[in-house]
This record gives C-alpha cells, structure tokens and sequence, in this order.
C-alpha cells in the first residue's frame, strides 16, 4: 500500500473493504495492485464473509402475472429492498435452494440442467449431467423431490443434492430413495440408494438448512428432521421438540440460527423459536417466545424464511415483514404491488451475501 | 379479495422497559487523565477511559500512575473518540438501541471526511471495537457508488496499473462500474 502521508494501516483499510457491498469491492480492484490483490486473499475473504454474515436477507422471486418473466427481490433490514439479476446466466432459472451466498438454480427450459451461481459476483458453474439421469425417473415429474446446496465457506466447496423417490416406467414408487450428490473438488456426481418412506410439503422442501456438513429437511408430518450427512452419504432422522411434536394445531419451520438448526413454532398466539445448540446431544433450547398478537389477522399466511439473532424474516402472501427481537416491533420490509400469481413464500429463500467462488 | 386478509394493518408493539429509579449515585467518580501527543490534557471519568482497552490495561498493568500518555494520538480526533465514549456509557446504563443506532448514524454524519479518517487510526490504537465498527462502516457508506479516481484520492493512493491494465480490468467486471454516483 502506497501510505504517502502514513495515513491509514492497512489493517484499517481491509476492514473498511470488508463492509463494501460486493459490486464496489469489485469496482474498488481497479484503484491500485494491492486492492486488486487482496478481494482474493484467503484471510480477506474470510473476514468479508464473516461480516457479511451479519447481514441476512429475504430473496423471493416475484412473477408477473403472465408468469414468463421473473424477478429476484432482495429484502435486507439495512440496506432496503433492491432487484438481483440472474441474467447473467442466459437461461430461464428457477431458484432451488440458497446457502451462504450461493444459489442452485435449474433451468425452466431444460429440465435436468443446474447451475450454482454466485449472484453478487456473477460467477456460475455449470453442473455436469448426470449420467443415471436418462435411467433414473424421479417421482413425481421427474423432478428430484429434494434440492439441497451445502457450501463450506472454510474449505471453499459445496455439494448439490437430488434426492427423489425411484419410479419405474409404469409403476407406482416403491419407496427406493435415490441420492445424487454432486462435489464441486471433483465435479463429478456419485449416487446412492436407501429405502425409505418419507414426505415433504413445498415449503419443506425450499427450507433446506446446511449445518455441521449435513443438510436437513422438515418432514410433513412435523415430527422429524431429515438429514444427509455429506461426509459419508448417510440420512439420519432428528426428533423435533417435544412442544412441536405434540401440540395440536402448530405449524414448524426449518431454519438456520448462527450456525445451528433452528424450528420455528406457529401457533394461533405465539411464534416459538427453538435452537439446537449442541448439535451432538440433539437437545433443543428455547431461544425466545413472540407474541403474535399484532398481526393476528395475517398469522394463517406468515412463513418464516430467515432469520438472525436480532430478526426473524417472514413472508406472506404479498409481504416480507421483519420482527426485530430486542424491540418487540413489527415492520413491512417489501410488498408486491399488482396481483402476483404466486404468493411470495412460495419461492422465498434464506440469503446472505458472501464472495465465495464457485468456479 | 376481502381487504382484512389482503392487507391488514400493521401494528407496532414495544416493551416498555421498566421505569428506572434515579440512583445517580453522589459518590464522586474517579478521574483519569489523557495526555495526548500535542501535550493536551483531558480529564476524563474512569469508567469512560475503561472503555479504551489500551488504557484499561495500562491501568492494569501499572495501577498507581493517574496519567497516560498516549504518543500516537492527536488531541482533535481523541476528544471526539472521548465524546462518543461519554454517549456509549449512557447506553450501557440504559440501553436503547433505536436512540443508540441514531445517536452512532449522527455522530459520523456531522463529521468531514477528514475527522472519520483521522478517528479510525486512534479508536484503533485504544482498541475501541464498537466505535471502530460504527467507523469503518460510515467510511464504507462515503466511497460506495464513488468512481475509483474519487476512492484514490479518498485514501491517497498512487494508481500503479497501466493504463491498458485498468482497461482491461474495468472490461473484465464491466458491471461494477455501472451507475458511479457524482464524486
């Protein structure tokens, strides 16, 4: 660093980068060799992250009523609310599963084809097709039922999951599980197969949370998780709290809370969130209790998307709101104006900005 | 579409917090004194000068001294990191994070962009996390968006790339430089 008048340490000017939004980071590579250098030093990216993941947004995917375009909206407590851009890809996508700063996404037009893309850097990969594709029909559709994107920020990889039961030509699902995993080291897929009997809802199947190098999906009866542990292709099942399992009437969602598996419990009244500190001993933890009086008249139609230790992010069928913990206050963060065919949770996706490259 | 399920209104609702009993307490608080590298002196209350990690430690380190002298910091940025310290304290007390947020935006929005650069060396030589935090952030606000000739000057660095190299360079992300904000 050229330090003419001895003006700011470096150090100083690194943590000064580290909180620039990713499009000026970039532009800033151009101002001299060392800034150009450091956006991809190792400990940079590091901190970057870390403090970008402060930060969590909403991203939903906002139709218009004709259904053929589609627009990313980015819902952030700080920063407001502004539009993504996937174009970059050339292709018709459909979001599919988001996890620190990346998203897997599938083409509309060309079922089978994924990519993962870094949406604030403009980086993709194109995923190889799998070669069981032609032989493997998943069910229904022939789409994977599951979609998981694990990425560890430490080691610089992630891992796309289709999992989807098999169905033979003809036949009724016989409850053959098959997994393809892909690994981005290698960038190969590798399959498996197991037997088993499990169902998701929609929603349970957008909330895919990585943690502890496994990937976790809500079943439909609320009873249990499902988790892939990617270190050694194994589905295990996690028992939910006993508050959720056996209260009548609740609704529970799967998310993220600083680094731990997180439920959220809906009921008519309150909005319980549960955490699972110790992810070894599976014991869940009572991190707060909302009262849902203030908007009672909406509670049917909120979903949790997202959320941090000061926010909980949800989105009804029009509307991002945010309620922050510490104030108790309720705030409209985003809202559809013309009548949109989809609600927003529909296709609403936990975010957080990062400069991982998936190349 | 009924306008109760469609829109219905949002209401605020916040905790009130407990009313606080005045217990300021009439015990006469200890003074600590500050001597900056222009030989300025500032008198400053010990729980204001334990929020700089450096001089909590000096105090730790040599108890019975009552001044510090602090050789790398100027009197003008050391009295605002003193008047933000002052504010802070008050929040610990009675913490308020809507006043505090409020109270961190306008302390760096009245400042030149002189005074925010000259803060930071200081709030990180005392070890101040939170003011450097507040800092950092409000000189990330004043160059984003900013053209790099602006960001340069910003920082007072010598452009070392040829001017085909940032050509290139600019080519490369040609949508970073999309929509820079008037310098």
């Amino acid at each position: 660093m050229n330090s003419r008048d001895g003006f700011l340490p470096d150090e100083v000017v690194i943590q000064v980068l580290a909180r620039l939004p990713v499009k000026y980071l970039f532009r800033a590579k151009t101002v001299c060799k060392l800034w150009y250098k450091l956006s991809s030093d190792k400990y940079f990216v590091q901190l970057y992250n870390e403090v970008a993941a402060k930060n969590s947004v909403v991203l939903v995917e906002v139709s218009d009523s004709s259904e053929l375009k589609s627009s990313l909206i980015c819902a952030d407590n700080s920063w407001g609310v502004s539009e993504l851009s996937l174009d970059f890809l050339k292709d018709r996508v459909k979001v599919r599963a988001s996890c620190n700063g990346l998203l897997c996404c599938s083409s509309i037009p060309d079922k089978g084809v994924y990519y993962v893309c870094n949406p604030m850097t403009r980086e993709f990969r194109l995923l190889p097709r799998s070669r069981e594709r032609p032989v493997t029909r998943f069910c229904p559709d022939g789409e994977a039922t599951l979609v998981g994107l694990g990425c560890n920020l430490s080691v610089q990889k992630f891992n796309v999951v289709l999992a989807g039961y098999h169905r033979t030509f003809g036949h009724r699902p016989d409850g053959t599980f098959i997994c393809t995993v892909f690994d981005s080291d290698t960038n190969k897929w590798r399959k498996f197969v197991s037997f088993q009997d499990d169902r998701f809802t929609l929603m349970n199947r957008n909330q895919v949370v990585f943690v502890h190098g496994s990937l976790h999906w809500l079943t439909s009866v609320c009873s249990y998780i499902l988790s892939l542990d990617l270190n050694c292709d194994v589905w295990r099942k996690i028992s939910l709290p006993d508050e959720v399992i056996y209260s009548a009437g609740n609704r529970a969602h799967l998310l993220e809370l600083d680094g731990c598996l997180s439920v959220i419990q809906i009921s008519e009244e309150w909005m319980k969130i549960w955490a699972m500190k110790d992810y070894e001993s599976e014991e869940w933890h009572l991190e707060d209790r909302v009262s849902l009086r203030c908007i009672r008249g909406m509670v049917p139609g909120i979903f949790p998307i997202s959320q941090t230790r000061e926010h909980v992010f949800l989105a009804t069928y029009k509307q991002v709101l945010v309620h922050q913990r510490k104030s108790r206050v309720w705030k409209e963060l985003y809202s559809v104006k013309n009548s949109s065919p989809l609600p927003l949770w529909f296709s609403a996706h936990a975010f957080r900005t990062s400069i991982f490259s998936c190349n | 579409m009924s306008s109760s399920t469609d829109s219905p209104t949002l209401t605020t609702e916040t905790t009130q917090l407990s009313p606080q009993p005045d217990t300021e307490t009439a015990k006469p608080t200890k003074k600590i004194t500050l001597k900056s590298s222009d030989n300025q002196i500032f008198e400053v209350e010990e729980s204001v000068a334990m929020e700089f990690a450096t001089v909590k430690s000096f105090f730790e380190d040599s108890p019975s001294t009552d001044t510090v002298p602090l050789p790398n910091v100027t009197a003008k940025p050391l009295s605002q990191v003193i008047e933000f310290c002052k504010e802070q304290i008050k929040f610990k007390a009675n913490p308020d994070e809507a006043q505090k947020k409020k109270y961190n935006a306008e302390f760096v929005t009245e400042k030149s962009d002189k005074d925010l650069v000259d803060m930071i060396p200081v709030a990180n030589y005392l070890e101040i996390k939170d003011l450097l935090d507040v800092l950092n952030q409000a000189v990330a606000d004043r160059i984003e968006n900013k053209s790099v000739e602006y960001v340069r000057s910003f920082f007072g660095i010598d452009n070392d790339f040829t001017a085909e190299e940032e050509a290139a360079l600019r080519r490369e992300h040609a949508w970073a430089y999309e929509g820079v904000d008037e310098d």
